[in-house]
């Protein structure tokens, strides 16, 4: 686990991924205003910062992928008896791992400060880990994609702002006119929010949840799958 | 364009048109099917020998066609890439066709089938072609390298041949013609003694003679000495690569007589020994032993080079260089095999000596 405890490490050191991946959830968790009243967390709530912060802190966490491409590490790294899929799979879980660990905070802090029901911790715990999930996949295939980090940095940049808008979380998708409504499944996000709206709506976690869970891991299936594909050296 | 790449063009027209289809429907089965869909094709391009897995994508295209009609269109992706593919037995996915005909739907499964299988053999000849061109390319390039080394062989025949000419003129000079004169200037010395004082003219004469006589012996002991070859032939030569070899100590043994072995015979042994000490350097690491045998006969020499460093080596090709000295023997008459087995690693060459050749290398 060299690979990860350094990947986990070089997160920290970072001042951008320090903030984002270890302050800022932490930190909307316990503005008060943004977890009480109409919609519990959704619109300009919490739920949705925290979506953001998802996103951004997977993007920034996975970075050094695309660092590592960019300066030739890799290649020094894979010239020592180290197989590609240890160094993506290593690095990938010191994305996650942190984000995870956050979320758990949230929940239990959610629990504590904001009366959540267990059952809306769970959800909410469930569902943010395996939209880090989907989110760090997505991050990664996309790193995939560009040889420099200009490029990189402002197509995620829009990447993002579509995702917030058109998944639902600040408005509800039927606000968009006709084709509109619909790109926005193609985001993890929009089975994210598609899901806690609807425990927050029931107390439960029903159907629609879990499909909402199903899909953000056939997501990051595919995500993972493509960012396999394509040539990391 | 190439196959490939309109058929990657073509499902992802596929995929667009199967968004658009749920789009005007919104049934959840439909966006799973097309998810599961996506990632069955992102798998079968990561791992190209998945392909049969097509067949799960026409079974779940069939399921799903009984909550979502239009799903059995979508048929049309996964029966298009198992005809690419060449899965042709997954075509049973048409028989929904006798349970539920549409001659629209007929039409589209139809297109994508025939298309599929369009594309798939123009990719397999594609394919083919390459293949073929590759394997000119190597052929080309491998028959440059024997060139290359025939060439140096050759010239190293040449210089390893005027070297043993050059050693056996020294040789020659040193044995016959150097131990005559001297043992003539010996005799002349004696002679000297014998001579009586009557005649000081004729002593004086003598004398020179006598000092011309060993300034000529001397000349000729300095010619041989230049003459002699600096370079290490025959058996000398092949301890010398033993002795220098870097990895485990190589036991040479000698036998029979090689001073009947031909100079371009010690140097395409010489480049046998080398290469195959080379091969233990490289790929046999673990050796505790090599050892080399020479075998002199009247008609023919074999050396054989073993190493017990090599395991399972057997479904390996020859590398370019043993083909090449393969090559090089089979020039001469001879021949190079390689025996492979599970603990050790034998390169045995084997060539003739003609009758006519005169010994010179050793």
């Amino acid at each position: 686990m060299t690979i990860f405890r350094f990947a986990l490490l070089r997160g920290i050191r970072s001042p951008l991924t320090l903030l984002f991946t270890y302050i800022l959830p932490i930190v909307i968790i316990l503005i008060r205003p943004m977890w009480i009243g109409e919609g519990l967390g959704l619109g300009a709530g919490g739920f949705t910062f925290l979506f953001m912060v998802t996103m951004l802190s997977a993007y920034l966490m996975s970075l050094s992928i695309l660092t590592d491409k960019i300066d030739g590490t890799v290649l020094r790294i894979l010239a020592a008896p180290i197989p590609m899929w240890r160094y993506l799979a290593e690095n990938l879980l010191s994305c996650a791992v942190p984000l995870v660990v956050q979320m758990a905070i949230v929940s239990v802090l959610g629990h504590v400060l904001y009366d959540w029901s267990l059952t809306l911790s769970i959800a909410v715990f469930l569902c943010y880990t395996v939209l880090t999930l989907a989110s760090v996949a997505m991050a990664f295939a996309w790193h995939c994609l560009f040889k420099g980090k200009e490029g990189n940095a402002t197509g995620f940049s829009l990447v993002l702002f579509l995702g917030t808008f058109l998944s639902g979380l600040v408005f509800p998708t039927e606000v968009f006119p006709g084709l509109l409504q619909y790109v926005g499944t193609i985001f993890p996000a929009y089975w994210a929010s598609r899901g806690l709206r609807d425990v927050l709506a029931t107390g439960a976690m029903s159907g629609d949840y879990w499909l909402g869970i199903a899909a953000m891991l056939l997501f990051a299936v595919a995500f993972l799958l493509y960012g396999g594909k394509r040539r990391i050296v | 364009m190439r196959p490939n790449v309109t058929f990657l063009l073509c499902q992802i027209a596929g995929f667009s048109l199967l968004f658009a289809f749920w789009m005007g429907s919104e049934e959840l089965a439909g966006f799973f099917l097309l998810l599961s869909l996506v990632i069955m094709a992102l798998l079968r391009w990561r791992i190209p020998k998945l392909n049969v897995t097509v067949a799960l994508d026409i079974i779940a295209c069939l399921a799903v066609s009984a909550l979502w009609g239009p799903a059995a269109y979508a048929l049309a992706i996964p029966l298009f890439a198992a005809m690419y593919f060449g899965v042709y037995w997954t075509a049973f996915g048409g028989l929904y066709l006798f349970f539920n005909f549409d001659p629209l739907l007929t039409a589209v499964l139809a297109l994508a089938a025939l298309s599929g299988i369009f594309l798939g053999f123009w990719e397999r000849e594609r394919r083919d072609s390459l293949k073929t061109r590759d394997a000119s390319a190597g052929r080309y390039y491998e028959l440059e390298s024997l060139q290359s080394d025939l060439t140096a062989a050759l010239e190293q025949v040449e210089r390893m041949t005027a070297v043993a000419e050059r050693t056996r003129i020294a040789r020659d000079i040193h044995d016959n013609a150097g131990h005559e004169i001297v043992a003539a200037y010996m005799s002349f010395q004696t002679v000297r003694s014998m001579l009586g004082p009557e005649s000081p003219e004729t002593l004086e004469l003598y004398d020179a003679a006598l000092e011309r006589l060993d300034n000529g012996a001397n000349r000729i002991r300095e010619a041989v000495h230049n003459l002699s070859a600096v370079t290490v032939l025959g058996v000398e030569a092949l301890q010398e690569l033993c002795r220098r070899f870097p990895g485990p100590q190589v036991a040479l043994q000698v036998y029979g007589d090689t001073t009947k072995i031909p100079v371009y015979v010690w140097t395409m042994l010489e480049s046998c020994l080398n290469e195959s000490l080379t091969n233990v350097a490289r790929h046999a690491r673990r050796a505790s032993r090599v050892s080399v045998d020479l075998d002199a006969t009247p008609h023919l020499v074999r050396l054989c080079v073993e190493n017990d460093g090599v395991a399972g080596a057997t479904k390996r090709p020859l590398g370019s260089g043993l083909r090449n000295l393969r090559h090089r023997a089979a020039a001469i008459g001879g021949n190079l095999s390689v025996d492979a087995r599970e603990t050790t690693f034998r390169v045995i060459c084997v060539i003739p000596i003609r009758e006519e050749e005169v010994p010179h290398g050793n």
